[in-house]
């Protein structure tokens, strides 16, 4: 399993992290892991610590779990990523969707 | 057949979907010389459900399978001629794409022996005499193991098939692709490209067009994904880019427009990262969208980097139309420069040892300038990955700012004949400052001109005769801009900034653009008026009249060039020849 979940003590933030590469592969186990809770969690947080690899496919899954988390900059927080993460992340610009820590 | 001991045999005829076979009956083949065993087998079989036929040898065996395969075989080790190995190892020749269950019934009980049964073949064996329950037991496991053979082999088939038809679908998909023409779009004399599909459907594109005004235009992108959902993007994308092009659109304009389409195309999940570049030749100016590219890498004649062009905006197809930000980076250029570009397909190949091939090697491979810059990339990139497999599109695209050549090519390729015969007609527009603010009318009224006269080759010449009175009337007539400033080191940009804020601010204003043709003997005469008008002076500066370089080519393309004693009126007469294709006067 390549993506992990965790609940905020209040209930209010899904954080999930993605181990090694954030692919096409991923896709499915990404989109059961959000969508199993529907609507409840009002903020997301993607933990990139794990990540090493990113494609442009993972970026789109990033904009799909943008929509559902509403659509807000402030919905969806990327955190901790690897120096080559946030270089595909500035490339594409999507500190303007996404808070990146 | 009913079992007649009672006991249905413990095996379901419609476990592979097929439904029972042929009358819903098994069939087994039973081979022995020996009656007395023959018989008590048979029996049994028949108890179990079977229809039994019976053969003496394997010579006969054969023959009997030849006609029919039956579900199972259960033969002796010992027969006349020919034994049981021999006879399991026919059948496993024979009929390589059907498993047959064979069960070995044997008077022999050496180790050796019985394992001979597997190795020529056989599923099973057994010791005489042979005990009725176990038999059916083994004959249904046989049967078991035949129908997965079954389906796997079905579902193999199946696949292959599939396998074949997408392969026939994407070959398809390609040849469309292929029939759009793109390579002919690219096939200029400063301008090189390398396009090298991971499969065969590129999601990576490179289209050139040349707008009416004489610019070079370029979108260099990559999709997310590959396959047929990215080459339908490209379908799309590219009838868009080189219509808007060759109405003559600003790169502001087609990017918000592919941004619109892409968007209402793709699912969410997908998005088009893309580089649009504009160079004009006469003026030298570049402007360059960049959303999701790498950096496009900017070097002088001399082979040293400039400043390139980073990625500031989200790729095409994520962001919804009203926040979409489609304006570009404008900077100039000098006789010699050089753009790159590159996907990052080339910056993530990676050698055998998994280190990428990076962006720093790409500067190495063009530092030392020239044109061949396209051949050193790749030269690099082959060098470091080895005998890798590719695992993006790769693509690269250099644009050389060759003034003349570029320049030359204006009228390469235009047929000279008329659509239309020429007739009498006039039309007129009115702009509003609020329709300025938002409306770019002159591809508007080229698409108009197009569609009542038809102007063929010679609707460029008319489109720069256009442009440049309504850009002396908007910029310099409501804006009040000094066109004399674009020419100062980095004029360009602040002009550009200048014009948007201006523009975004206009309050009042109208300018007025009506056309009149009148055909001739000799072809006709289109009278071109653009006026500007606002209720109130701006900076008080009359600038008029001052001599804009574009006028100049106003002036040698047209009859005649005038203007209106408050110097906000122009007209011109641009008058056209049957047999040739310039309207400028000899």
């Amino acid at each position: 399993m390549s993506i992990s979940t965790q609940t905020s003590g209040d209930g209010q933030t899904l954080t999930i992290r993605v181990q090694d590469r954030f692919d096409f592969n991923v896709h499915r186990e990404l989109r059961q892991a959000y969508e199993a809770a529907g609507k409840r969690f009002g903020n997301y947080v993607l933990d990139l610590r794990g990540t090493t690899y990113m494609d442009s496919a993972a970026l789109g899954m990033l904009l799909q779990l943008r929509e559902h988390a509403g659509g807000k900059r402030q919905a969806v927080r990327l955190t901790n990523a690897q120096p080559v993460i946030r270089d595909i992340l500035a490339v594409a610009n999507f500190d303007q969707l996404f808070t990146i820590e | 057949m009913m079992p007649r001991d009672g006991m249905p045999l413990a095996y379901d005829l419609t476990m592979d979907g097929q439904g029972p076979l042929i009358g819903g009956e098994l069939h087994a083949l039973v081979v022995d010389d020996n009656e007395g065993d023959v018989y008590l087998v048979q029996r049994m079989l028949i108890d179990a459900g079977f229809v039994v036929a019976v053969a003496g040898t394997t010579e006969d065996a054969l023959a009997l399978m030849a006609y029919s395969q039956p579900d199972v075989v259960c033969c002796d080790i010992c027969l006349p001629g020919a034994d049981g190995y021999v006879l399991s190892s026919a059948i496993r020749e024979r009929y390589p794409d059907v498993h047959i269950p064979i069960i070995f019934i044997t008077g022999l009980s050496d180790e050796q022996a019985l394992l001979k049964c597997f190795a020529a073949g056989g599923d099973d064996v057994m010791v005489k005499p042979v005990n009725p329950a176990r038999l059916r037991a083994k004959v249904t496991a046989a049967l078991r193991t035949r129908d997965l053979h079954r389906v796997l082999s079905r579902q193999r088939d199946q696949l292959a098939l599939y396998q074949t038809d997408m392969q026939r679908d994407m070959e398809i998909a390609k040849s469309i692709m292929d029939n759009l023409g793109s390579e002919k779009t690219l096939a200029l004399p400063n301008v090189s490209y390398h396009l090298q599909p991971m499969d065969t459907l590129n999601g990576d594109v490179i289209i050139g067009g040349r707008s009416p005004g004489g610019a070079q235009c370029f979108l260099f992108g990559d999709f997310t994904g590959h396959g047929l959902p990215a080459a339908i993007g490209v379908q799309v994308v590219h009838g868009v880019f080189c219509a808007m092009v060759a109405r003559g659109h600003a790169i502001e304009r087609i990017a918000t427009e592919l941004n619109r389409k892409v968007r209402q195309l793709l699912p969410r999940d997908r998005f088009l990262s893309a580089a649009l570049i504009e160079i004009y030749p006469d003026s030298g100016t570049i402007s360059v969208w960049n959303g999701g590219m790498p950096e496009l890498l900017v070097r002088n004649a001399a082979g040293e980097l400039l400043k390139g062009f980073r990625s500031t905006k989200l790729p095409l197809g994520v962001l919804p139309v009203e926040e979409f930000d489609a304006t570009p980076t404008r900077r100039q250029l000098r006789e010699g420069d050089a753009l790159f570009c590159y996907s990052d397909g080339v910056i993530e190949a990676e050698n055998a040892g998994g280190t990428m091939f990076g962006v720093e090697r790409v500067k190495l491979a063009l530092a030392s300038g020239g044109q061949q810059a396209v051949e050193r990339v790749r030269a690099a990139l082959m060098q470091h990955t080895g005998g890798t497999p590719q695992r993006d599109d790769v693509s690269m695209l250099h644009v050389r700012f060759e003034r003349e050549a570029m320049l030359a090519l204006l009228d390469r390729d235009a047929p000279m004949d008329m659509a239309r015969a020429a007739t009498h007609w006039r039309c007129s527009v009115d702009l509003g400052s609020d329709a300025l603010r938002c409306t770019d009318p002159i591809p508007v009224l080229g698409a108009v001109m197009d569609a009542i006269q038809g102007f063929g080759p010679r609707s460029d010449e008319i489109y720069m005769v256009v442009s440049a009175l309504f850009a002396r009337a908007l910029e310099q007539g409501l804006l009040g801009l000094d066109p004399a400033t674009k020419n100062e080191q980095s004029g360009f940009a602040l002009y550009y900034h200048k014009l948007e804020e201006r523009i975004a601010a206009l309050q009042d204003g109208h300018i007025a653009i009506s056309f009149e043709h009148t055909p001739d003997a000799e072809g006709g005469v289109l009278q071109i008026e653009v006026t500007e008008s606002r209720s109130a002076c701006h900076e008080g500066q009359m600038l008029r009249t001052a001599p804009l370089s574009n006028l100049a080519v106003v002036r040698s393309l047209c009859e005649s060039l005038q203007f209106s004693a408050d110097g906000r009126g122009a007209v011109a007469r641009y008058r056209w020849y049957k047999n040739r294709v310039s309207g400028a006067p000899h």
